[in-house]
């Protein structure tokens, strides 16, 4: 891993489209400002790793009907 | 072209069938061709995403308006640069659902459908910036 070290306010740039500004510095808080173009997605690591583990969770589903599950969820909301 | 399938065994499919995810669903970055198996023209329903080039990797989804009218999330197109949306008409969007044991405990991932142009049938698997929408959306309400 490159480690850096920046003053607040101080930036960094990731090839020449994304660009990362250390913001504020409070304690053990760290605010952090991103310029990236649209295409690039920007997530919180949690986020991506809650989501990848939420997708193996659901391919564990196994082999059920599917008529017998949408039945189930039609019924419920039309009773 | 025959597949192999997690539900229904070996199928043969048509190569326009084909969605392709430039990058994979999350997770899955490294797999790209996958089909809708199922019914995917009707709303009401559950169909498989079956992935082409892994028999196991096939998930359950459905179109969220399926059980939350409501659901209009805001998405940019030109957050969907790699679909090449020309129209948010051409978009459908599913929710990958987890069937647990107790399937009254079913969940839906109202946080990152699965987007599809059914123009060109590219696909993703995009990220709502938007807290209200939860990875683990209870499908039934109250129930």
């Amino acid at each position: 891993m490159l480690v850096l070290t920046r003053k607040k306010g101080q930036a960094l740039m990731i090839g020449d489209k994304i660009e990362i500004t250390l913001l504020e510095i409070q304690g053990d808080q760290v605010r952090i400002g991103i310029n990236a173009p649209r295409d690039v997605t920007v997530l919180r690591k949690e986020l991506y790793l809650d989501i990848s583990e939420e997708n193996k969770k659901a391919l564990q589903t196994e082999n059920c009907s599917l008529d017998d599950l949408t039945q189930i969820i039609k019924n419920s909301y039309t009773d | 072209m025959e597949i192999k399938t997690k539900a229904y065994g070996p199928l043969t499919i048509e190569p326009t069938d084909i969605i392709t995810f430039q990058r994979g669903p999350i997770g899955f970055e490294d797999k790209h061709k996958f089909v809708l198996l199922g019914n995917p023209e009707v709303i009401e329903t559950l169909v498989w995403l079956q992935s082409v080039e892994d028999e196991e990797l096939a998930f359950v989804v459905a179109q969220p308006r399926f059980f939350r009218p409501d659901y209009n999330p805001s998405v940019h197109l030109d957050e969907l640069e790699e679909l090449d949306v020309k129209d948010e008409a051409d978009l459908l969007v599913y929710s990958i659902i987890t069937v647990p044991a107790e399937v009254n405990k079913m969940t839906a991932n109202l946080r990152a459908p699965v987007v599809i142009n059914v123009k060109n049938n590219r696909a993703g698997q995009i990220v709502l910036n938007d807290d209200r929408y939860k990875i683990k959306e209870p499908v039934f309400v109250g129930k």
